[in-house]
This record gives C-alpha cells, sequence and structure tokens, in this order.
C-alpha cells in the first residue's frame, strides 16, 4: 500500500512539479524499494510530452536513478543485514 | 573459517546487486522497446496515466467550480461570506462571474470568428512551466477532430506551433519556441529568410550577420504555418567584434498567460520556396491593407472595401 501511494505521489510530481522538486522524491522512492515503476512513470512522460524531444530524458534518468540506487543500496549501513 | 564465510557473503552482495543492475537495464530496455515497436499501445498506457492528473490539476487551478474555486480562494471566500448578509456583495460577486463570462466569450469569438480558415477552438490545461517539456498541452482530441500536425494559432492569424501528439481528449502542441526545434522565417523591416531556433519560453532566436538592419518591432512571419505572423523581434544583441548577431522573437500574449488556441482542422504539409513567397506576401498585403466603410472609401474599382496605404510592396 505504501509503494502504491508513493507511487501516485511520484506520477503526480512527474508532471506538476519542476523535475528537481522530482528528483529527492524519486531518489527516496528508489533507495526504499525496486524502483521499475519510476521507470514506466519516465517512459509515460516521455512518451505524452515529448513530441519534439529528440531523447527520452526522464526514462533515461530513471534508469541512471534506479540503477544507482541499487549499486548504493548495499553500501548503506541499514540494507546491510547478515 | 569466518573469513570464509565473510568474503562469501560479500561476494553474494557483489552477484546481487549486478543481477539487480542489470535487471534494471533489462527492464528500460524493454520499456523502450516496447515504445519503439508498439507506439500506439504505449501512448494510451501514457495518456491513461498522465491524463488524470492534469485534467485534475486544470481543474483545481482554473476551473470554476465550487469546490476548486473554493479551493483557490478559500480566503476570499471566507470574507465574502461574511459579506454576505448583505444583498449588494451577492449581486457584484453575480455581475463579476458574467464579466468573466463576457471575457471569456470575447476570446473565443476572436479565436473563431475571424478566422479564415476552419478551426478548433481549444483550451488550454498545461502550460511551459507546469509541465514537463516545453509544450502545450490542450483540452481537444481526437474525439474533437484534431490531428497530428495540423497548426494550433494563439489568435485569429498568430501561429505558435503545430500538434505533436494526439490523444483522445487532449493533444500536445509542439511549439515553434520549443528548445531543438528550428524553424525557416521571414523578417519585415530587413526583409529577409533565415532559421529561428527555438530558446524555450515562447522565444525564438534569429542569427543574422552583421550588418543586416534588424531592429525591434520588425515583425517574424513562419510561413510554414500558412497565415503565419509569429510575432516580432523584441530584443537585439549584436556586439560589433562578432560576425553574427541575434534577434529574440516573443509572441505578443506570453505563452504562459494562454488561456485559449485555436487548431486547424488539416495538417501542414511541407511548403516549397513559391509557396512561401506567397504566404509572406499575403501577410505583407494584409499589413499594407485598412479596413474601410463601403460609404467611405472612394476607389476607381469600385468593387474593392480595403485600401492599401503605400503604393507598391518590395520584391522578395
Amino acid at each position: 500500500m505504501m509503494r502504491f501511494t508513493a507511487t501516485i505521489i511520484a506520477i503526480c510530481l512527474s508532471v506538476l512539479v519542476s523535475p528537481w522538486l522530482l528528483l529527492p522524491v524519486a531518489c527516496l522512492h528508489a533507495l526504499a524499494w525496486f524502483a521499475w515503476e519510476l521507470i514506466l512513470i519516465g517512459l509515460c512522460v516521455d512518451v505524452y510530452f515529448g513530441a519534439a524531444s529528440g531523447l527520452p530524458y526522464y526514462t533515461l534518468a530513471a534508469i541512471v536513478l534506479v540503477s544507482a540506487a541499487e549499486w548504493i543500496k548495499p553500501q548503506l549501513l541499514f540494507y546491510a543485514r547478515d | 573459517m569466518r573469513k570464509y564465510s565473510l568474503t562469501t557473503k560479500a561476494n553474494s552482495r557483489r552477484t546481487s546487486r549486478t543481477r539487480r543492475l542489470r535487471l534494471v537495464v533489462v527492464i528500460g530496455l524493454v520499456f523502450v522497446l516496447l515504445a519503439v515497436v508498439l507506439p500506439r499501445a504505449v501512448s494510451l498506457v501514457a495518456s491513461l496515466v498522465i491524463t488524470p492528473v492534469v485534467m485534475t490539476e486544470d481543474w483545481l487551478l482554473h476551473s470554476r467550480d465550487t469546490v476548486p474555486m473554493y479551493l483557490r480562494d478559500r480566503n476570499e471566500l471566507i470574507a465574502a461570506q461574511r459579506e454576505l448578509e448583505r444583498e449588494l456583495a451577492a449581486r457584484d460577486g453575480s455581475e463579476y462571474a458574467i464579466n468573466q463570462l463576457l471575457v471569456e466569450n470575447e476570446e473565443l469569438r476572436s479565436l473563431l470568428g475571424t478566422a479564415s480558415t476552419s478551426r478548433i477552438g481549444a483550451g488550454v490545461i498545461g502550460r511551459p512551466t507546469e509541465l514537463p517539456y516545453d509544450t502545450i498541452l490542450i483540452d481537444r482530441g481526437s474525439r474533437d477532430g484534431v490531428v497530428e500536425n495540423a497548426p494550433v494559432f494563439a489568435g485569429a492569424e498568430q501561429a505558435i506551433g503545430f500538434i505533436g501528439r494526439v490523444y483522445p481528449h487532449t493533444a500536445v502542441v509542439v511549439l515553434a519556441t520549443t528548445p531543438g526545434i528550428s524553424s525557416t522565417v521571414y523578417i519585415y523591416g530587413p526583409n529577409i529568410y533565415t532559421v529561428a531556433e527555438g530558446m524555450g519560453g515562447g522565444i525564438i532566436r534569429v542569427h543574422v550577420p552583421q550588418g543586416i538592419a534588424l531592429e525591434p518591432g520588425n515583425l517574424v512571419v513562419m510561413p510554414t504555418f500558412v497565415s503565419g505572423v509569429y510575432g516580432e523581434i523584441v530584443s537585439v544583441e549584436s556586439v560589433p567584434t562578432r560576425p553574427e548577431q541575434y534577434g529574440y522573437a516573443a509572441l505578443s500574449t506570453p505563452v504562459a498567460h494562454l488561456r485559449f488556441v485555436s487548431v486547424g482542422t488539416e495538417a501542414l504539409e511541407p511548403l516549397d520556396f513559391a509557396s512561401a513567397r506567397e504566404v509572406v506576401e499575403a501577410v505583407r498585403e494584409d499589413m499594407l491593407s485598412v479596413p474601410v466603410p463601403a460609404g467611405v472609401l472612394i476607389d476607381s474599382t469600385g468593387t474593392s472595401t480595403a485600401t492599401t496605404t503605400a503604393s507598391s510592396t518590395e520584391n522578395i
């Protein structure tokens, strides 16, 4: 339920606010879960609005963000469970 | 034993991390591939996800319904509630609403009534600063007859862009000012064709060699939009030591303040140079003509209702 709510919030923020405000929320989301849905949201934004854009910036940013989060998770203390 | 155990755990963690990273990349590639292979299906999903958010935002920010009005102007409504004890306040409120509707009506009439070609009126529900990309979102879609690549006008003759994507109830307008968009323009004054590039935020930039008399107020026309006056040069950046100068053109109404637009019913088609010259000439004639009432106009032909205030037009 938490994840669903966070996803809805991410969808709303992706349309309503500046990408720089969305970034910290997306970071938290990616650290909390394996956030493949962020990539889907990025793709939706690119497909919907990016008619004139050469590159799918939101999708690429989401892939980089989720990859970075997955890479950094084991380094963080609260993920290093024995 | 302990060392072996730690090493195994570390290896396992690394393997797990690599697997997850690969999974992220695979998921990303699958999504992008889907968008390429099945654009309509992905577009439909995107429309289902994004449209409700945009519609809700517009409803909250611009609707005159009771709830959003209440949320927007809560403090004003609280103040008005105190004054409702007086009859005058209620009447003022009605007058305000009527005036608002009259202004809106006039805007819609000017968009549709004076247009020479068939147009579809549309409300703007998303503007560049509110949307992820430098585009406009309108509340008319394929169900209202909007087609891809149709020109979009901010007034009767002022072209601002074209339809980039069409959804059942909405459409995304790609602006001539969207970064990365280049367009051929004609500038009155120096009377030159040049290339304009979108800068975002309703601004296009033209760069021409030094020595060309580019001045603020020069009218900019986009022949590809057929009736398309874009706007006028608002600023010129000219440094004598540089080989070129820049001119910035903007719409008379800032894009962020657009409330209504009209959409052509037919898609834009590639224009050859001869057609572009015809468009430029037609705009020039419009600029030089003034509508004069039939009784006032003295003309030997006796059929025209407009007079030309200049005797000749310059060859281009």
